[in-house]
Formats: C-alpha cells, sequence, structure tokens
C-alpha cells in the first residue's frame, strides 16, 4: 500500500488532474434523463402506485394486517346487491344475493411501497404498475375513496418518450427508446 | 486457549449457545461486576459493542456486549456481559391539580468505562432510554433525548406516550 | 499541528470553564451529512474539545419496533440507514432468522451477498463523494453521485426499488434473478473500473487532496480497538477485523476475497480503503454472478405455506408472496444476536423473543454511532479548518447513529 499512499510530485500531480478535467470537459459523462420530454418504462417488478382487483379480493384484510405504517383502510362493502349475481373469478363459485364484506383502500401519504400488501394476498387480487411519479394537489387527494382508488393511477406525461435505461461502458447509464 | 474454560475459569453462572457462538455471564453481585469485566478485558476482550437494558415488571437486566479486535481466536465470539438489578416501587403522587404522577425511580449499576472506553457512548444513551445510572461514568448527560424525558424512561415497558401540552392563547 | 500539544487522553479532564476557550456551535442544521450539532471549543483556532450532540434525528426505531409485528421492523431499519439499506435488513433478517431456525437456501444467500455488495459500492461512492464536497471539490461529489446510478439502476432491476429495496425476508428473498441481469452487471463493473482510474488522477492522488488529508486525524491502531471504531475506518488503522470473515454470514465462507487493511490510521487511508473496497466488491460479485448456484430463493418451511395461487407465482415469475406466517410470525423464546459488515461497519443486532407477536426487546448499534469517539478523540489538537477533512473521512451519518 505505501507505493499507493506515496504522494505524487505537486507538478505531475496537478497536470494529471487537469489533464483529466480537460478530457471531461470536452467530453462530459453526461447521464442525464430530459424528463419528462422522456420518461422511463421501468423494470416489470417495479413498486409503483397500484389498484385493488375488486372481483377477485375476497375481503380477508390480510393486505391490512401485514402493511408496516399502517395506510390500508377496510372499507365495508355491499356485493351483489339485490340479489344480483356478481362475476367471480375463474374456477370460484359465483356470488348470490347481498353480502357484506371490506375493502382495502390505500392512503397515499402513508405508503411506502413495500408491496408486502401485494405480496400477501392469498389470491393476488392487487394490480401493481409501474407509475410512480404522481403528485397530489390537495391533502385529502392522499386518501381516495374506494371509487376513487379503483381507478388505475394515470400516468403523467403520457405523450413523452419512453426510454429504458441501459448499462453503458463509457457512460454509465445511457437511455435508448422502448421496444 | 479453550475460550469456554476460560471463560467459566472467571465466571461459574456461564449460559453457552454453541451454535451461535454466544457466550453470555450473568452476574449475581453487583460488587463483582468490575472485577469479572478486567478478568475478561484481560483474556482479549477489548471493546464495547452494545449497552443495554431489558425492562421485566419487577427488574432491569442491564447487558454490556463485548468483543474482540485484538485477538485472533476470539474475534468470531460475542460475549454478553449480564446483570439484573431490581426495581424500585414506583413512587404515586397526586398534585394540586389532583392528577397522579407515577414517578418511576432510576436503578444504579457499576459503570465500566473504566475498563472499556468504547462503552461511553452506549451507557449514555442505556441511561436515557432506561433509567440506568451508571456509578462511575465520567459524563452522564442525556445523549438523544431532550433533557426534560428525565424520570419517563421511553424504553421500559410501562412508558406511555403523552402529547405535550399545547398553550395557545 | 499547533505548537502546543494536547494529550489526546487529557480530553475529559481538561477544564473548558470560563471566557478562555471559544465556543463555536456547528449545526443543528445539516453541517454536514445531516442534522447533528458539534460544540467545538476553540484555543485560537486549535481545537481544545469537541462535544457531539447528537440526536436531531432521532427515530425512535427501536421503541417502534417493539410494538409492531416482527416483519414489520423491516422498513424501519432500512429508513434509518438509508445509505445501506440492504445490510440493515440483512442483519435483521438474520436475527430473525436465528430466532426462528430457519435456513435460506444456497442460491438466496448468494442473491442475498450480491445485493449486499452492489449496496456496498453505492454506500462508498456516497461517502467518497460526500468527503469531497466537504473538502470542496464539488467534482467528485458530482462523479461519485452519479456513478451510484449504474449500480442503484441494478438494485431496482433485481429487488423493485432503488434504496429501499425490502428484499430480503426471513426464509430467502423475494425475487431472483432476472434476465439480462448478468450481462449489464458485467457492463456496470467493467464501467466502474475504469472510472476508477479517472478517480485516482483526479481525486485520490491529486496533490491538493493528498496535502489537506496525509497525516490529519490519525487514529492509531491502539486507540482505534481502544475505542471500538467500526468498519472501513478500523481498517484503515490497521485492524484486520471484518464481520464478513470472522462471523460469516450469507454466501461469505464460500466466496475468496481480501480484508485490506491500510497502516497509517490518517484521513487519507480511511479514502484509500474505501477506493480498495469497492475493487474488492467489484471482485465478489464478479464472483457471485459466476458461481450462484442454481435452486429454491426460499427456505421450504416457508415454501410449503405457500397457497396454489402463490406457488404458481412463484414458478411463473419467479416472485416470492408471502404466506400469513410472515403477519403472524412468533419466534420462540430466546434472544440472539447478529453482526453484519455494511458500508460503513458493523451492523449490531440483539433481540428478545417472549414467543410473542411484537418482539420483547429490539436493539441494535449501527456502525455511525460506534464511530462517534473520532469526534471527542481525533479531532483534538487539530485546527478547524482541518474538522470537516475528519468529520468527511469517517463517512459519519448522523441519522444512521442516531436510529
Ligand atoms: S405497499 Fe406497503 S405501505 Fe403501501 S399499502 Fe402496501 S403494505 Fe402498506
Ligand atoms: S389481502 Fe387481498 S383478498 Fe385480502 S382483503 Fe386484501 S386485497 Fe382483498
Amino acid at each position: 500500500m505505501s507505493e499507493v499512499r506515496k504522494p505524487r510530485d505537486p507538478l505531475t500531480g496537478h497536470v494529471k488532474a487537469l489533464a483529466k478535467g480537460f478530457k471531461y470537459l470536452v467530453e462530459p459523462n453526461r447521464m442525464t434523463l430530459d424528463y419528462p420530454a422522456e420518461t422511463m418504462k421501468l423494470p416489470p417488478n417495479y413498486r409503483g402506485f397500484f389498484t385493488v382487483d375488486d372481483k377477485k379480493c375476497i375481503g380477508c384484510s390480510m393486505c391490512e394486517m401485514v402493511c408496516p405504517p399502517e395506510a390500508i383502510t377496510m372499507v365495508p362493502r355491499i356485493i351483489g346487491e339485490g340479489g344480483k349475481t356478481i362475476p367471480a373469478p375463474e374456477g370460484e363459485k359465483e356470488v348470490k344475493g347481498p353480502k357484506r364484506t371490506k375493502r382495502p383502500v390505500v392512503n397515499w401519504g402513508k405508503c411506502i411501497f413495500c408491496y408486502f400488501c401485494v405480496d400477501v394476498c392469498p389470491v393476488d387480487a392487487f394490480i401493481p404498475t409501474q407509475v410512480h411519479d404522481l403528485a397530489f394537489e390537495k391533502d385529502s387527494e392522499y386518501r381516495p375513496s374506494y371509487e376513487d382508488y379503483l381507478k388505475p393511477p394515470e400516468e403523467p406525461y403520457k405523450n413523452s418518450k419512453k426510454v429504458i435505461s441501459k448499462a453503458d461502458l463509457k457512460r454509465g447509464v445511457s437511455y435508448e427508446p422502448a421496444p | 486457549m479453550n475460550i469456554k474454560d476460560e471463560l467459566s475459569k472467571i465466571s461459574t453462572n456461564l449460559v453457552i449457545d454453541e451454535k451461535r457462538a454466544n457466550y453470555k455471564i450473568i452476574i449475581d453481585e453487583p460488587s463483582k461486576l468490575i472485577d469479572v469485566a478486567n478478568s475478561i478485558k484481560n483474556l482479549g476482550f477489548d471493546h464495547v459493542v452494545s449497552v443495554t437494558g431489558v425492562d421485566y415488571p419487577d427488574k432491569i437486566e442491564v447487558i454490556w456486549h463485548v468483543s474482540s479486535y485484538s485477538s485472533e481466536e476470539l474475534k468470531g465470539i460475542d460475549l454478553a456481559i449480564s446483570m439484573t438489578v431490581k426495581k424500585p416501587e414506583p413512587l404515586k403522587q397526586t398534585d394540586a391539580q389532583g392528577n397522579i404522577n407515577v414517578n418511576r425511580p432510576p436503578v444504579t449499576v457499576p459503570s465500566l468505562v473504566s475498563v472499556w472506553p468504547s462503552g461511553i457512548f452506549s451507557e449514555r444513551e442505556a441511561f436515557e432510554m432506561f433509567g440506568i445510572i451508571f456509578d462511575g461514568h465520567p459524563d452522564l448527560r442525556y445523549l438523544m433525548l431532550p433533557e426534560d424525558f428525565y424520570g419517563t424512561w421511553p424504553l421500559r415497558k410501562d412508558f406511555t406516550y403523552q402529547k405535550p401540552k399545547v398553550f395557545i392563547e | 499541528m499547533s505548537e502546543k500539544v494536547y494529550n489526546i487522553d487529557d480530553l475529559q479532564n481538561i477544564n473548558v470553564e470560563g471566557e478562555k476557550y471559544i465556543i463555536l456551535q456547528i449545526g443543528p442544521s445539516h453541517p454536514g451529512s445531516g442534522h447533528m450539532r458539534l460544540k467545538v471549543w476553540l484555543d485560537g483556532d486549535i481545537i481544545v474539545k469537541v462535544d457531539p450532540d447528537i440526536g436531531f434525528v432521532h427515530r425512535t426505531s427501536e421503541w417502534l419496533s417493539e410494538r409492531r409485528e416482527w416483519i414489520k421492523a423491516v422498513p424501519i431499519v432500512e429508513r434509518i440507514m438509508l445509505p445501506d439499506t440492504v445490510h440493515a435488513n440483512l442483519a435483521y433478517v438474520l436475527t430473525v432468522e436465528k430466532l426462528l431456525g430457519i435456513e435460506p437456501p444456497p442460491r438466496a444467500q448468494y442473491l442475498r451477498s450480491l445485493v449486499a455488495e452492489i449496496n456496498r459500492i453505492t454506500s462508498h461512492l456516497y461517502g467518497i463523494g460526500i468527503f469531497g464536497i466537504f473538502l470542496g471539490s464539488s467534482t467528485v461529489y458530482m462523479w461519485a453521485f452519479g456513478d451510484r446510478e449504474p449500480f442503484i439502476d441494478l438494485m431496482e432491476m433485481l429487488t423493485g426499488a432503488r434504496i429501499t429495496t425490502s428484499y430480503i425476508i426471513p426464509g430467502g428473498v423475494r425475487w431472483d434473478l432476472p434476465n439480462g441481469f448478468k450481462e449489464r452487471a458485467e457492463t456496470v463493473l467493467q464501467y466502474m473500473e475504469r472510472r476508477l482510474k479517472d478517480y485516482e488522477d483526479i481525486w485520490v492522488k491529486n496533490p491538493v487532496v493528498q496535502a489537506r488529508t496525509i497525516n490529519v486525524g490519525t487514529l492509531k491502531k491502539e486507540d482505534a480497538i481502544r475505542l471500538g471504531v467500526v468498519g472501513p475506518n478500523l481498517r484503515a488503522s490497521g485492524v484486520y477485523y471484518d464481520t464478513r470473515k470472522h462471523h460469516p454470514y450469507a454466501a461469505y465462507s464460500n466466496l475468496d476475497f481480501e480484508v485490506p487493511t491500510m497502516k497509517n490510521g490518517d484521513s487519507y487511508d480511511r479514502l484509500l480503503i474505501r477506493v480498495e473496497e469497492i475493487k474488492q466488491s467489484i471482485k465478489l460479485i464478479r464472483q457471485i454472478l459466476k458461481d450462484i448456484p442454481e435452486g429454491k430463493i426460499i427456505a421450504d418451511q416457508i415454501y410449503n405455506q405457500l397457497n396454489p395461487v402463490m406457488k404458481k407465482n412463484y414458478e411463473e415469475k419467479k416472485r416470492v408472496m408471502f404466506p400469513a406466517f410472515m403477519i403472524h410470525m412468533r419466534p420462540p423464546a430466546g434472544e440472539a444476536s447478529a453482526k453484519v459488515e455494511a458500508g460503513r461497519g458493523e451492523i449490531f443486532f440483539y433481540i428478545k423473543s417472549t414467543g410473542d407477536k411484537y418482539p420483547y426487546r429490539f436493539r441494535w448499534v449501527t456502525p455511525s454511532f460506534r464511530n462517534l469517539p473520532y469526534f471527542t478523540h481525533v479531532t483534538v489538537g487539530h485546527r478547524l479548518a482541518d474538522l470537516p477533512t475528519i468529520y468527511g473521512s469517517i463517512d459519519y451519518f448522523p441519522p444512521e447513529a442516531d436510529r
């Protein structure tokens, strides 16, 4: 290690540092994403906003129990009103007649996107998306009603160019158009 | 050096967890603590990893976790020195407004900073969190909490969180 | 150095009462890498005593974790050590696994080591970048933070989140290696190797840096042992101790790597050791990706509890879902401790279970907390202008120290 430690003689040291700086001045190592003109298409397991499939959910409250910041509230819900039949997910019995049950609603102000709820759901009822850059104007928008929560999150800057990030030998990260 | 033999020479109260290479020495006499600590230090355990308490309904267990940087054989070993002290009865006082204030007195144990200076910050933390007064600590002040937490001992199990009173004109 | 020689050990005894010394309050609003206050007593511009006042970002992680189900502590410990999330997660899960008596399968062990090493590189780059800005070089700050990005992208590809990965769960990990990960990782590693040469010219061997760091903030080997400092800082003082070697966890007992140590223990050595460790981590990542065995990524005890929907997900997407066990986990009564070598040093966990829904006692010590003696012991006798050098070189992170 002593060789690493040896102080460089000042002239060589300064010249080398300046030369390197000059090299990057001419040929900068830019890895900036031109957001929002370009937006990223994220990997499929990226944890973004998510919603729930009303038909699949069985109202078991497991997601509420596992949520670390207690962001999920179970809201009461009556399914099969007036004896109507609710179409059930494949391979399950159909629900007849009104039935009291519960459905989860996420408070986005508290959610930390750990996806414990998504993973603990016994029927895999959550629908994850990769949308992550939503902003809320009012405090109340953090806490959607169940109906609002069911709508899939709307991606901002829909018309921007979609890019994916790629490891690059020269720049570290570069972006190319998404397939 | 067989660490097990050496440790059992120091104290007969040795709890061993072979699988995890965890050793625990239980001290029953507060007066023995410093002597035992000194002999452990002479074996080669040279620094304190953590000082903490465990609160039980009637007693507090104080645990020093020590380990070694200098001895090749001891580097993979965790040794805990544990000492249990009885908690004094909480004193109940009724103040002029009729509120009942429960005063939970701190407990006192000898400090091991003279043996292992590396425990100096950890002991301060254990003091504010559990109300353990380390007798002989050179600088026993509050570390992380504000001083008005004195007496609440937040990590004891009977701690209840009280919202600070806000006065609005 | 000053003409007047202060003995470091007299720190406790020096009388700072009266008006002889100037008291300088540095902080508490983000003086360096986070909120903390340094109360500095100065004789002229020579530091006589430093009293670190921490706790401005104390987040009661122990208190919170003792009042929650076991699995809920994973996000809590991660958010305390933001540049080092994987290690905090890993250390906690190792302790819980010891209590539960679950052993993860080999592939999961390798994946754990893999994300831990990627995380170590990002953590060291963070440290080097912050050190740069402490010395007034915004170039290296920008470079290091930019070069974290390819590695964070790797973490994102594997775990689904950039920083707060919550990737490691009792029994294994949550996702398997995605397609194309190996090739991408290889490109990133080659890029980093080339960049390290650039760092050398512009920063590590820059005469300005050498002049400001060599022989500044020296902690001798005996003192480092006595004060119980941890991690790269300890190894910079010449102590051969690395939790990965001495308390092997994850896949480290099967991996071949060196633990670099330095001799002098000054600020410059603490910079060099981080560069050396990045090189070792690059070597380790290559090795892991070459040697990683096939097989399950979750222990059988957990796998058998998955319901058919979850099992289908596991086979198709290589994604581990949580059985109800994760919520209702009640590790048998007992106590366990674990140590993990994080980027900044050793994390220590001690957990006591009474077989209940919540941990009975949740104790953890983070590396920055154990590096606090640097402020009280190493700064004394230096000029005030050297304080940023010392602070920057120990890679101290207040939110982590306060827990
Ligand atoms: S992602 Fe995590 S924090 Fe958000 S609702 Fe689900 S469990 Fe709760
Ligand atoms: S865990 Fe799944 S099925 Fe159960 S309440 Fe939540 S979303 Fe519905």
